[in-house]
């Protein structure tokens, strides 16, 4: 009597229960890694596994974008500004000198200019219109104080009068300083003459922007 | 007289003995007859000297070697065996001449030129397949981010920087401009095939920030991008 017979009347063939089911599973399993197992010793004689390799890595491969960034300062007062191709005050340097200015008289102020970027780059500068206390923009005191800017000393950028600065700024390019490299300095002398004959009262005012590009 | 009848038993025993014999016959003639003692002459020639033989340690490999004016310097950057993977680290292909990185402004190049040499000799020096893996490029400063050096937030010079990547291989390659993203997206390049030993392919690496490239964003920023040079046994 067959063990199946043994477990009695409810006890099916091999095919139809559980033990039959995981043997099914396993000669399943069986087969298909027999086959991967071939495949991969095949491919291996084939030489896709089997040749022989090497390899150099580098790894310092980089690229340092340069960078232009300006700084402006006159004894103790600094201003920055960065690189941006756009104009920048600096509100803390009177370039003027801020005094009085007699007739016949000059006053000079002088301030240095740095790339602190690591790029040189072209220094441009670039005067707003000359207001007085007088007549407003432009006005008649404008006209009767000169400016000479020299950059460095000895080389002069412009020589007029305010109003005459301004004109001559051929907006947007402004005036061409030089161009710094990186780190180097420049130093600007502003130098302002009064006219023999000018009014006893009023003050004028012009701001100067300076642009690293 | 009485005459017994001989049994069943009996009768089977007298039988057993010639049918056993019989049988043992039979099946020594068929042995002799099969392995050829009584059924054909025969020879034999046995082969002794059958073997297989590996190259040598020389038999495969590959160097990188910075190219200054046309010469290869010497020792080379690395020099890699069958599976080894060695690191050159002093070579920058973004830089001028393989120097270290330095501040590259809109509209400026740098080149470098390497030479990869299969330096597989003696017998059974075997012929390489080169072919160069690029990583993704990354910056110090992601997109996006501050940066310290600007305080404003960077630029993707990895998408603003390009390269041009031009072989001495036959068929020449080349790849590029592209940005240094692109670089990576199309890679791996397969340089050249079944380069023979003692040869070389020179590549040169030439980028570029396009003069285009002028954002404030842009500046101050450090990429880095590994690449793998793979020999392959052709």
């Amino acid at each position: 009597m067959s063990r199946w017979r043994r477990q009695g009347a409810h006890a099916g063939p091999p095919h139809g229960g559980r033990a039959a089911r995981v043997g099914r599973m396993a000669l399943i399993v069986a087969t298909l890694a027999s086959t991967a197992t071939i495949a991969l010793l095949a491919s291996g004689a084939t030489a896709t596994l089997a040749q022989f390799t090497a390899s150099i890595i580098n790894t310092d491969d980089h690229v340092q974008s340069a960078s232009v960034a300006l700084s402006e300062s006159q004894n103790a007062a600094t201003c920055s500004a960065p690189g941006d191709g756009q104009w920048h005050n600096c509100t803390t340097i009177n370039k003027y000198g801020g005094g009085s200015l007699t007739p016949g008289a000059s006053t000079s102020q002088t301030v240095t200019l740095q790339d602190t970027g690591t790029a040189p780059a072209p220094l441009s500068l670039l005067p707003s219109a000359c207001t007085d206390s007088l007549t407003g923009a432009g006005g008649q005191l404008c006209n009767l104080i000169s400016v000479t800017v020299a950059c460095p000393a000895g080389t002069t950028v412009f020589t007029g009068t305010l109003n005459a600065f301004h004109a001559g700024r051929n907006y947007p390019t402004g005036y061409a300083v030089g161009t710094l490299a990186a780190g180097a300095s420049i130093s600007c002398t502003f130098t302002l003459t009064a006219a023999t004959s000018i009014p006893a009262a009023g003050t004028v005012s012009q701001p100067i922007s300076w642009k690293l590009t | 007289m009485r005459i017994r009848r001989k049994s069943e038993v009996e009768q089977k025993q007298r039988f057993s003995p010639l049918l056993w014999g019989a049988g043992l016959c039979a099946a020594a003639i068929l042995a002799l007859g099969v392995n050829g003692t009584l059924s054909q002459f025969v020879a034999s020639i046995t082969n002794t000297n059958n073997n297989v033989q590996t190259g040598g340690p020389g038999s495969f490999g590959f160097s990188e070697s910075l190219v200054i004016g046309g010469t290869p310097e010497t020792p080379a950057c690395a020099q890699a065996g069958a599976s080894q993977s060695l690191n050159c680290t002093t070579i920058n292909k973004y830089g001028t001449d393989g120097a270290a990185a330095a501040p590259i402004a809109p509209g400026q190049s740098r080149t470098t030129t390497v030479q990869l040499t299969n330096t597989a000799t003696g017998t059974g020096a075997l012929a390489g397949t080169l072919a160069l893996t690029v990583a993704p490029c990354t910056q110090n400063v992601p997109v996006g981010t501050t940066n310290p050096a600007t305080g404003a937030a960077a630029g993707d010079l990895c998408g603003a920087v390009q390269v041009m990547i031009s072989c001495s291989s036959t068929p020449a390659f080349s790849v590029g401009p592209v940005t240094l993203a692109a670089l990576a997206t199309g890679s791996p390049y397969a340089i050249m095939t079944a380069i023979p030993p003692g040869d070389s392919v020179d590549c040169t690496f030439t980028t570029t920030l396009p003069a285009t490239q002028s954002a404030a964003n842009l500046q101050a920023l450090l990429t880095s991008q590994p690449m793998t040079w793979t020999w392959t046994q052709s």
